[in-house]
């Protein structure tokens, strides 16, 4: 029981100390505008890979559609806030965002799990997210094709920061304990799965569902954080680069979500002055990761204080 | 009634390049299980190299066609050698994202070298339109039809009646069990992704005369309508691969027409879950079970 | 007096195939019953009309525990585990990439009950219902001898063990009749000899019926206390070990064909 606590206070700690370390290298200058812009770009990444890998990695199912649900976040945050421009309206743009894609998910999981599968359940994902892009693009409210300019800035680094650790702890312990075993069961193997009188479909939504409703606050850290969204920035493109940060790191780690999410920002952010020629390594890049590393750069190894102490602690014994 | 007619003549022209992309989706998924993003970058090669012939050198259509199918051809022998053969043994998942990192290679370097604007088409032919009982028709429209008719059918004579189509068959049942009984595997593989890839170049020239204009970008949108219209028909199944693309092509045409334009897309898609539900492997497709 | 597990006239068609044809069987209170018969029989299929994995053509079957009477006819699998019966399967279906400890922690999934606050926040209550569950799979694992394996990835595991752990697996789920499909194929006879015993021994011990699928006759005559004789779907012979090894019939159709 204690040895609980200690390892919840490291984390804690870590987390605290991640901030104050951050906030120092603004301070003095390390951190300009370019690299914090860059810094919430990949923790915004993180919340939106992170949860998909719950849904592809752990639940097995393959969803091509996690930019839907980082749409409805996103318009939820821009319309709500631009009629109550404060941190009260923020909050509850995101929880109305939140639950729009927790609601949504559901409807579309229900719909699509109990009958598809793999690659079926992939373009049937894609399309209820184009569905509801379309929809976007067709709405007075959500601005049309053109979007919604001049959103209120209501977040800021710290925002994404605190965010990004609360989703990060909900998901990794969520993973972490009873559900997350039913989960990985459903991947491993559904007909022994319902032996054991797990419930699938149930499962695999509340996997589906989860992962939506993170998605809904990256699109709400993504709208207030740039100001400016269109329908367009929610297209198939979008949840394929999430996928891809997914693959990158290890379909099944999200130790290697975080890793590939900052590498992908860093190599993005290092080739700004390639210019044109910036997409075309980026691609080269990520083929020759995929044909090197086809299980992504950590496999599924997973970064754990517990192994880290057990494995030092080993090493004074011996 | 002529409205209707129009209708139906252009949601032909348009589905039947649908369906000469989607076959090659479907062929090549149902023999290496790979949803092969970079096939609607290979149907923008074969528009650029029909549109390179056409300017330069003055090809007429039928050279072009084939220039743009050669092409085709070798580009997806090519990507299959370099960027999905090493990965033959990796996770499909893996594979999933060469495709796509492929895809962002072609899309990219083509507008590096050639820039991301858009440009006309060369008309190869003069377009003529007949007025049939107040049908308006073009020569380039009957030309399309025509041609993605006579290239579907040539290609299920190719799978049905050689020797290599047969093994193409017996490579997508069991890869194992053709290797056993002597089928060169790779060899088959790269003949599929060699006849998919000719057809999408063969698209490629086609949509140019379409559109009358071409851009790197332009496989994106009409490859992912493709691959749907594959899951549609059956993926894996030659007819159904047609029938979707068919089917993708007349729904579009028709939404635009009833003034639901900007609604197509959501509505080509939910057409598409919906019959997914009801039949979970497509048209054509077989639903397997998994035995206990 | 009704049986716990009564099938009556059940029949199971794939298409032309009659897989399973007219079988009547029933199980009482804490027996350890033999399904047995040649390849092909329908026993598998069988089970999986059993465990609802299938579902009957026509026929009933009917459980009755503490005088309460369940119609697991239509019922999905999830229900039937629900309503304490577990399996495990003739191609072993573990979740190879989770360890030995979480297999078992699995089969409890439906048991513990864990609020999703409890758990993201971890809250001590989670603690306290983690280490039950773990204790719980521990007294588990001990008994068939996988203490040592408790953190190897399934997959990992010598055939005969991985066997076990699915026993152990299905077990966890705290079942009322436990049905084994095949638990000593491919086991050397130390292997199956050790499994005889302990599945006596866990027919005793937690009080629950067993009905079981084996070739293996040393196996199935050392501790089945009926046996059902299944040949082409259909019910041949039934009876103590005894009398289906006198069973002229039997004979012809199973026993006399191999020297096994």
């Amino acid at each position: 029981m204690k040895s609980n606590w200690k390892y919840i206070l490291s984390w804690l700690l870590l987390m605290v100390g991640g901030f104050y370390l951050i906030n120092a290298l603004i301070m003095v200058g390390v951190i300009d505008d370019f690299i914090e812009n860059m810094l919430v770009t990949i923790g915004i990444n993180i919340i939106l890979a992170t949860g998909l890998n719950l849904i592809i990695g752990f639940s097995g199912q393959f969803s091509l559609g996690h930019a839907g649900f980082m749409a409805i976040g996103a318009y939820a945050t821009a319309i709500i806030t631009q009629r109550m421009s404060s941190e009260a309206g923020f909050l509850v743009s995101m929880f109305v965002g939140v639950l729009l894609a927790i609601i949504i998910a559901a409807i579309i999981g229900t719909a699509t799990f109990i009958r598809l599968k793999g690659d079926y359940l992939a373009i049937a994902t894609l399309g209820a997210a184009e569905i509801i892009r379309n929809v976007i693009n067709n709405l007075k409210i959500t601005g049309g094709a053109a979007g919604l300019y001049n959103i209120p800035q209501l977040c800021s680094w710290p925002t994404v920061y605190i965010l990004f650790c609360v989703t990060t702890i909900i998901l990794t312990n969520f993973i972490r304990s009873k559900n997350g075993r039913a989960i990985k069961a459903v991947r491993e193997d559904e007909i022994a799965a319902e032996a054991m009188g797990i419930n699938t479909t149930k499962w695999k939504l509340a996997a589906f569902v989860l992962g939506g409703a993170t998605a809904a606050i990256a699109g709400s850290l993504h709208a207030s954080f740039l100001q400016t969204i269109s329908p367009s920035n929610f297209g198939i493109m979008e949840s394929i680069s999430i996928l891809v940060i997914v693959v990158l790191g290890g379909v099944g780690s999200m130790t290697g979500t975080f890793v590939a999410a900052i590498v992908l920002g860093v190599l993005d952010t290092a080739l700004q002055s390639f210019g044109a020629l910036r997409m075309v390594i980026y691609a080269i890049v990520l083929i020759l990761i995929m044909i090197f590393k086809p299980a992504g750069l950590l496999g599924n190894w997973e970064f754990s204080l517990k192994n880290l102490t057990r494995h030092f602690g080993k090493k004074e014994r011996s | 009634m002529q409205t209707v007619l129009q209708q139906i003549i252009n949601a032909l022209s348009l589905g039947s390049i649908y369906a000469l992309l989607a076959l090659g989706y479907s062929m090549v998924y149902g023999i290496i299980n790979l949803i092969n993003f970079a096939h609607g970058d290979i149907y923008m090669l074969g528009a650029f190299f029909a549109y390179y012939v056409i300017n330069v050198w003055h090809f007429n259509f039928i050279t072009a066609l084939l220039s743009a199918m050669i092409i085709g051809a070798v580009s997806g022998v090519v990507i299959e050698y370099f960027a999905y053969r090493p990965l033959r043994k990796s996770p499909r998942i893996a594979v999933l994202i060469t495709a796509i990192g492929v895809s962002f290679l072609l899309e990219n370097g083509m507008s590096y070298f050639v820039g991301s604007n858009a440009r006309s088409f060369p008309q190869v032919i003069e377009q003529v339109n007949y007025n049939i009982g107040g049908v308006q028709i073009s020569n380039v429209q009957i030309l399309i039809l025509v041609t993605a008719l006579i290239l579907m059918v040539s290609l299920q004579l190719i799978i049905q009646k050689t020797k290599m189509g047969r093994a193409m068959r017996a490579v997508s049942v069991d890869p194992a069990a053709a290797e056993l009984v002597g089928v060169n595997v790779n060899h088959t593989i790269s003949f599929t992704f060699a006849l998919g890839s000719a057809l999408a170049g063969a698209a490629g020239i086609l949509i140019g005369m379409y559109y009358n204009q071409i851009d790197p970008l332009m496989g994106m949108t009409p490859g992912i309508k493709a691959f749907v219209a594959a899951v549609l028909g059956g993926i894996g199944s030659v007819p159904g691969a047609s029938l979707g693309g068919f089917l993708i092509g007349i729904l579009e045409t028709f939404f635009q027409s009833i003034g639901l334009s900007a609604y197509k897309d959501a509505v080509v898609y939910l057409v598409l879950i919906v019959i997914l539900l009801f039949l979970p492997a497509g048209i054509f497709g077989k639903n397997t079970k998994e035995k206990v | 007096m009704p049986h716990l597990l009564d099938v009556d006239h059940v029949v199971r068609k794939f298409g032309g195939l009659t897989a399973v044809n007219d079988v009547s069987l029933h199980l009482d209170k804490h027996e350890l019953v033999a399904l047995i018969g040649p390849n092909g029989a329908g026993k598998t299929t069988l089970f999986n009309l059993l465990t609802g994995m299938v579902q009957v053509t026509s026929g009933k079957i009917n459980l009755q525990v503490d005088d309460k009477n369940y119609d697991l006819t239509h019922k999905s699998a999830v229900q039937i585990a629900d309503l304490g019966l577990s399996r495990t399967f003739q191609n072993i279906r573990l979740f190879k990439d989770l360890t030995v400890m979480d297999n078992v922690l699995t089969a409890m999934t439906n048991e513990y009950k864990e609020n999703f606050l409890t758990t993201v926040f971890r809250l001590p209550s989670f603690y306290k219902t983690e280490k039950e569950m773990r204790a719980a799979a521990q007294k588990l694992l001990a008994i068939f001898d996988l203490t040592e394996n408790e953190q190897t990835l399934a997959k990992n595991l010598p055939y005969g063990t991985q066997r076990r752990l699915e026993v152990v697996r299905a077990l966890a789920t705290h079942p009322q009749i436990l049905f084994l499909d095949e638990p000593a194929a491919g086991m050397n006879p130390e292997e199956t000899a050790d499994l005889t015993n302990l599945i006596k021994y866990i027919q005793k011990e937690f009080q629950i019926t067993v009905l079981l699928i084996e070739h293996d006759m040393s196996l199935v005559m050392n501790l089945a206390e009926r046996i059902y004789v299944l040949d082409q779907g259909e019910i041949l012979a039934t009876g103590s070990p005894e009398e289906i090894k006198a069973n002229p019939k039997v004979i012809e159709a199973y026993l006399g064909e191999g020297d096994d």
